[in-house]
C-alpha cells in the first residue's frame, strides 16, 4: 500500500473546498464574544464562587489559612489512616516536613523516574499537590507536568489533596485560555489537565459512582493568602 | 484473567475462535449492506431495556441539558451554539490551512504526525507502531472514529491484547456487544447483563450492585494501565495554533491512557480542529452540558507533544494519526456543516425516534439523527435508504445542537436526494407527479380527492353509495403505492361516501346562505 504524505493528504482536503493549494492569507476566526460566553465577571466574589462550585462537584473544600494549613491537613491525612503518600509542590519541603512529623510516611516521587515512578504511584494512598490555578466558573483545578509536578499524583493516587490559593482563582475558563494563549508549542506544558470532581461513572443504568479509575476522593485546601 | 476476549459459554458452539467473537459485536455496526434498518427497529420496539431506560434515561438527560443550559447561558444560550457553530464553519472552510499549522505546530512539539486516507491506513499506522514496541498490551480510551477503523480487532489479530477502559466500552468489550449511543455506549444494557458478563469472563461472584461492578473494573483495570506498552486514545479536539490534542473524560481513564504507558497513540478526525486556545473554553463550555447537562467533564487533558526532557515522567513518544475515511466526501460545501460535530450526543437524547428504536437499528457507528445524516454520506445513500426517513422532523435535534447542525433540512435534502435520484419506485413516482398536477387547480384537487375517496371505499369492500355517510365505515387493510408503508403498521379509516366540502356548501344551502 502506498502511504499517504502530508502533500497527499493536503491534496484531498484542496478539492472539497474547491482550491488547487492551501490559502495563503491568514484567516480571521470569529471572535470570542465574551459578553455571550463569559459566565463569571472577573470582579465579582471567586473565592465564594470557587468554594461553592468545586463544592457541588463532589470534592471536600476546606477554607485555611496559611498558618493552618499544615494542621488541617495532617488532621485529615489521620482521620483517612493515609500510611503512605508524596507530596508534589513547587516547594514541597515545609509540607514534607509536616507530613512526616505527623507519622505517615512520604514517598520521594523523584526517587524513581519515569514509567517506574508512575508505576509506584498505584501504591500510594494519597498524593498532595498544589495546583497552576483554579476556575471559579466551574470549581476546576488546573494542575500542569513540570520538572516539580509528576502527572500521576493527581490522578493515579486514590486520594487527590489539592491546595489553591485564594489568589490563583480565575474567574472563568476564558481567563485562563486567554492567559495561556502566548505561549507557543514547546512552550505549552507537555500536560495541562482541568480536574472538576472525583472520576466519576454513570455508564451502568445511569447509576452515579465516584472512584472508577483516578481519584475517588477529592480535597481541596483553599488558603487565603490575600 | 489473561484475555478478557476469551469465549463466553453461550457463544462456544457458534464459533471457536475469539477473533470471530469480534465480528459479532462488529456487524451491529457494520451491517451487511444495502441495510435494512426495519428489523432491528422492530425487535428494539419489544426490548423492555430499551422501552424502559433508554427511553426514560434520554429524556431525563435532555431536560438536564435544557434546564441547566437554560439556567447558565440565559438569554443567551442560541447565540452561544451560534457563535460555537460559526468558529467549528469557519475551521472547515478553512481546514487545510489549520491542518498545515497543526502539524507544523505538534511537530515542533515533538509529536509525530502520520496521515490515514482511510480505515485500514490508520490501523496500519497503529500496527506499525506497536510492532516497533513490540506491544504486547494496549490500553486504549474511548473513541468513535477506532470505532470507524475496527482497530480492537485488528490489533488482537496480531496477537496485541487491546483492553477498553471506559467502563461502558469495557463491559460491552467483555459481553462481545457495540456501543449504541455516542457518550453512554452501553446504555441499552441492563445491570444484570453485566453482571452476567463479569461472572462469566471475569470469574467474579455474580453481582447486579453498579458500585460493587465499578470497583471489579476498577481493580482489573489499574493494573492494565501498569502494564500497557501503549496508550491509544481519541481526540475531542485539535488546537491549530498550538499543536495541542484535548480529551475530555469523567472516569479519567482518558487521562490514564495518555499519561501512564510510554507510548500514546491518538487516533482524530480531521473535523475536530479549532483555530486556537482561546475557541477551547467555548466548547468546553459546551460539551459537557449539552452531553449530561453537567458544567464540564471531570478530566480534560490538554496535551502539547511528549514529556519533556525536565519532567520526570509521561509519554516518552505521542503520535497523532490524521485521519480521512469519507470526511473530505462529506467536506463538499452542499454537506460541510454536518462535519461541525463535536459528539456530544444531545441530538440522540432529544430524538423520539433514538428513544424508540435505540442507536442500533442505525446499523453504523454513528447513530441518533447525526448518524442519521452523516452515514448517508460516509457510506452510500443507496446504502443507507431507511436513514433519512429514521425521523419525525419535529426539530429537537436542532434545537439541542450546540453547533447548530440543520439536522432536519439535510434529512429532507437526503429524501429528496432519493426520490430525485431515482432510488424509488417508478409506480411512487408517477403517483407523485399525478398528485402535483392536481395540487395545481382548485377543481382538480377536488376531482382527486372524490377519486381517492372511492378507491378506498371499493378496497375497503364497501359500497360508494351509502344512505348514512358517517356510520358502519370499516377499515382499509392495506394500499398500494406511497401510502403503503401507512397500511403495513396500520389500518386506515374508510372515507365516508359524503366529504366536508359537500356536506358544508348543502349545510349553507339549508341555513338559506351562500
Ligand atoms: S450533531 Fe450536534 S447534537 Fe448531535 S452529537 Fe453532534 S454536536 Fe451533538
Amino acid at each position: 500500500m502506498t502511504r499517504s504524505t502530508r502533500e497527499s493528504f493536503l491534496a484531498r482536503l484542496h478539492k472539497p473546498l474547491g482550491r488547487p493549494s492551501t490559502i495563503i492569507n491568514i484567516p480571521d476566526p470569529p471572535e470570542v464574544d465574551e459578553s455571550i460566553a463569559r459566565l463569571v465577571a472577573k470582579d465579582a466574589d471567586l473565592f465564594a464562587i470557587f468554594c461553592d462550585k468545586a463544592a457541588a462537584t463532589g470534592m471536600t473544600i476546606h477554607q485555611v489559612t496559611e498558618q493552618t494549613l499544615h494542621e488541617s491537613i495532617t488532621a485529615r491525612l489521620r482521620e483517612e489512616n493515609v500510611n503512605t503518600l508524596s507530596v508534589c509542590m513547587a516547594d514541597s519541603q515545609a509540607m514534607t516536613h509536616a507530613v512526616a512529623q505527623a507519622g505517615m510516611q512520604v514517598q520521594d516521587w523523584k526517587a524513581l523516574p519515569g514509567k517506574a515512578g508512575l508505576d509506584r504511584q498505584f501504591e500510594l494512598d494519597a498524593g498532595i499537590t498544589d495546583v497552576h490555578a483554579a476556575i471559579a466558573e466551574t470549581g476546576s483545578l488546573i494542575y500542569q507536568s513540570d520538572a516539580e509536578h509528576s502527572r500521576g499524583m493527581s490522578l493515579i493516587v486514590p486520594w487527590h489533596i489539592a491546595i489553591v490559593k485564594k489568589s490563583q482563582i480565575m474567574a472563568d475558563l476564558i481567563d485562563f485560555w486567554n492567559d495561556r494563549s502566548s505561549l507557543d508549542a514547546q512552550g505549552m506544558p507537555a500536560s495541562i489537565a482541568i480536574i472538576t470532581g472525583p472520576s466519576k461513572t454513570a455508564d451502568i443504568e445511569g447509576v452515579l459512582i465516584t472512584g472508577v479509575h483516578g481519584p475517588a476522593m477529592v480535597d481541596v485546601f483553599v488558603v487565603e493568602d490575600q | 484473567m489473561s484475555n478478557p476476549r476469551k469465549l463466553s459459554q453461550e457463544t462456544e458452539t457458534v464459533s471457536g475462535e475469539s477473533v470471530e467473537l469480534t465480528m459479532a459485536g462488529h456487524d451491529i455496526l457494520f451491517p451487511k449492506l444495502p441495510y435494512d434498518m426495519k428489523q432491528r427497529a422492530k425487535d428494539a420496539t419489544h426490548n423492555d431495556q430499551l422501552q424502559e431506560f433508554v427511553n426514560s434515561a434520554t429524556r431525563m438527560r435532555d431536560q438536564l441539558r435544557i434546564n441547566h443550559c437554560n439556567d447558565v447561558f440565559g438569554d443567551n444560550y442560541d447565540k452561544m451554539r451560534e457563535l460555537a457553530g460559526s468558529i467549528k464553519q469557519h475551521t472547515l472552510d478553512h481546514l487545510d490551512y489549520y491542518i498545515e499549522q497543526f502539524i507544523d505546530n505538534a511537530t515542533a512539539a515533538g509529536t509525530v504526525v502520520h496521515y490515514a486516507a482511510d480505515d485500514k491506513e490508520a490501523n496500519a499506522i497503529c500496527l506499525e507502531i506497536a510492532k516497533l514496541h513490540s506491544a504486547k498490551l494496549v490500553v486504549k480510551s474511548k473513541s468513535m472514529v477506532t470505532e470507524e477503523t475496527n482497530l480492537v480487532h485488528d490489533l488482537e489479530a496480531v496477537g496485541v491484547e487491546t483492553i477498553e477502559t471506559d467502563l461502558g466500552e469495557y463491559i460491552l468489550q467483555l459481553d462481545n456487544d457495540a456501543p449504541s449511543h455516542l457518550v453512554t455506549p452501553m446504555i441499552h444494557k441492563n445491570r444484570a447483563s453485566v453482571g452476567r458478563a463479569f461472572a462469566r469472563e471475569l470469574g467474579v461472584e455474580y453481582t447486579d450492585d453498579p458500585k460493587e461492578l465499578t470497583q471489579i473494573a476498577r481493580r482489573v483495570l489499574r493494573d492494565k494501565y501498569r502494564q500497557a506498552d501503549i496508550g491509544i486514545s481519541g481526540g475531542n479536539f485539535m488546537i491549530a495554533d498550538s499543536g495541542s490534542t484535548v480529551i475530555c473524560t469523567n472516569e479519567g481513564n482518558g487521562r490514564l491512557c495518555t499519561s501512564v504507558p510510554p507510548v500514546h497513540v491518538a487516533f482524530i478526525g480531521i473535523e475536530k480542529m479549532i483555530p486556537s486556545r482561546k475557541h477551547l473554553p467555548v466548547f468546553l463550555k459546551l460539551l459537557s452540558r449539552s452531553a449530561i447537562g453537567s458544567p464540564i467533564t471531570v478530566y480534560n487533558h490538554i496535551m502539547t507533544g511528549p514529556k519533556r526532557s525536565h519532567e520526570a515522567d509521561g509519554p516518552q513518544e505521542q503520535h497523532i494519526i490524521l485521519i480521512d475515511n469519507g470526511r473530505t466526501e462529506v467536506l463538499k460545501p452542499e454537506t460541510r456543516e454536518m462535519l461541525r460535530c463535536i459528539r456530544c450526543g444531545a441530538c440522540l437524547n432529544s430524538c423520539p425516534v433514538y428513544r424508540k428504536v435505540g442507536g442500533h437499528s442505525y446499523g453504523s457507528v454513528y447513530p441518533g439523527p447525526i448518524g442519521a445524516i452523516l452515514t448517508p454520506v460516509f457510506k452510500g445513500l443507496a446504502n443507507y435508504k431507511d436513514l433519512p426517513y429514521a425521523s419525525s422532523l419535529c426539530g429537537a435535534c436542532y434545537e439541542a445542537c450546540p453547533v447548530k447542525i440543520n439536522i432536519p433540512k439535510y434529512l429532507i435534502k437526503l429524501r429528496g436526494d432519493l426520490i430525485g435520484g431515482k432510488h424509488d419506485k417508478f409506480i411512487d413516482r408517477i403517483f407523485f407527479k399525478m398528485w402535483a398536477m392536481s395540487l395545481k387547480k382548485a377543481w382538480t384537487y377536488r376531482m382527486a380527492g372524490k377519486f381517492a375517496g372511492v378507491f378506498l371505499r371499493l378496497r375497503a369492500g364497501k359500497s360508494i353509495k351509502n344512505k348514512d355517510p358517517y356510520l358502519n365505515r370499516g377499515w382499509v387493510k392495506k394500499v398500494p403505492g406511497p401510502a403503503a408503508g401507512w397500511t403495513e403498521k396500520r389500518d386506515l379509516v374508510t372515507p365516508p361516501t359524503k366529504d366536508f366540502r359537500s356536506w358544508w356548501d348543502e349545510h349553507q344551502k339549508q341555513k338559506g346562505g351562500k
